[in-house]
């Protein structure tokens, strides 16, 4: 037989795809008139050395503001707390006409932007 | 929810060797080396089964070959349960590799001068109809009359001259693209399949491809054509390549969507030369491989 390299455990990414995502109660969500645009308002933390008096003279905004292109807009749409993350990667393939794992790559990608970005929190 | 997309199977050609692998089996990784590599398919939870080659002098001793194989899992307490297997030509072993159930079978493929070997990790137990059908699907591919080589993989079904080496593949969501060359000449082959199409599609393929071929080219001249009911655009050029004492080559190129599965199929052919093994027309190097995309059930 060929060399396999050392002998390890099969990969697999089950837990991954059982996760739900939630999305962040505080985060603050205003759809355009004709609902094809979200912009997402996500609470910012005040720096730690942002102490009085500098308060009065430094005021950091109280969200940061990011708006959805239409791919982030379904995700943000389809992490309701009830999906699991295998579920909303076979609902962005259904959409796009993608294999499963062309959609796994990018909606992970998505996601773990929006994780990073406060915009929804994973349970596992 | 939860259903699998209802694709059986689907044959798969790389580095010569044909597969036929269940449709729900996708390819993460991949070697472009030729005369060693491996290919590894996995379903959405897993790795399911790794596809490896390597050119050697002749036939192995296959019994001591799998024997000692077996003995050295054995020794480091990393194989239990393994049972020698010999199927269809085929030898090697069944049983559980670090706590999973593996079947590892290997041969060689006189047509490639290459051992081929085909692993299966199974999620449970092992499936033996499954394991005979795609064992048996295992073959060289040889070129065809015309001395092209096929591979097939992520919807794309190329038949390349034989003289062509392949020098790069990326497979990225909604992206594969294929190059080759010819180191002799300097010719080049490259092949692309876009998808996502209504996302970033203007619906002008005659500008994307005008655009896609990039600048440095003269007397492009741009036709629409029909093939099998869908609209085909071809482009002929001629460029001059960057090194002044080369001479002015001539590119040829396809681009359509497939009505089958929606996606932007692309060939582009940089000859430098007139050689009789590189005159093939684009449109017949690249066919589609819908059944690469999953249908979804509603």
């Amino acid at each position: 037989m060929m060399p396999a390299g050392p002998s390890r455990p099969v990969a697999t990414w089950r837990d991954m795809l059982t996760a739900v995502l939630h999305p962040n109660l505080k985060v603050i969500a205003e759809w355009n008139p004709d609902r094809t645009r979200v912009t997402l308002k996500v609470p910012t933390k005040k720096p730690d050395y942002l102490i009085p008096p500098l308060t009065l003279i430094i005021r950091p905004p109280a969200y940061r503001s990011f708006v959805l292109d239409p791919v982030a807009t379904d995700l943000w749409i389809w992490c309701d707390g009830k999906n699991r993350v295998e579920q909303v990667i076979e609902l962005f393939a259904r959409k796009h006409n993608l294999t499963f794992h062309e959609s796994r790559v990018s909606v992970t990608t998505y996601l773990k932007e929006l994780v990073k970005r406060g915009v929804f929190a994973v349970a596992i | 929810m939860g259903q699998v997309p209802s694709t059986p199977f689907v044959v798969w050609i790389w580095r010569g060797i044909t597969v036929r692998l269940p449709g729900t089996w996708e390819m993460l990784q991949f070697s472009t080396d030729y005369t060693r590599g491996r290919c590894a398919f996995a379903d959405r939870y897993q790795y399911r089964f790794e596809l490896s080659w390597s050119i050697v002098k002749g036939e192995p001793d296959y019994d001591r070959m799998v024997g000692d194989y077996m003995g050295k899992l054995e020794r480091e307490k990393a194989g239990s349960d393994l049972v020698r297997l010999r199927h269809a030509g085929w030898h090697g072993f069944t049983g559980t590799v670090s706590g999973t159930p593996t079947t590892r079978l290997g041969r060689y493929l006189p047509a490639l001068g290459c051992l081929v070997e085909g692993v299966f990790l199974w999620t449970d137990r092992r499936d033996e109809a499954l394991e005979h059908q795609v064992i048996a699907s295992m073959a060289a591919s040889p070129p065809d009359t015309r001395g092209h080589q096929r591979w097939r993989a992520a919807g794309l079904d190329l038949n390349v001259p034989g003289v062509a080496a392949l020098e790069g593949c990326t497979l990225q969501p909604a992206k594969a693209s294929f190059s080759f060359s010819n180191p002799k000449t300097g010719t080049t082959w490259q092949f692309e399949r876009l998808g996502m199409v209504p996302n970033w599609f203007t619906g002008d393929l005659p500008a994307w491809l005008t655009h896609h071929l990039g600048t440095g080219l003269h007397d492009l001249r741009l036709t629409t054509t029909t093939r099998s009911g869908h609209a085909v655009v071809l482009a002929e050029a001629s460029f001059k390549p960057r090194a002044l004492h080369l001479r002015r080559g001539h590119l040829a190129a396809n681009a359509w969507i497939e009505p089958a599965d929606g996606r932007l199929y692309a060939v582009t052919v940089r000859r430098r030369g007139q050689h009789p093994a590189e005159a093939a027309a684009p449109g017949d190097l690249l066919a589609a491989a819908p059944d690469f995309t999953p249908r979804w059930t509603p």
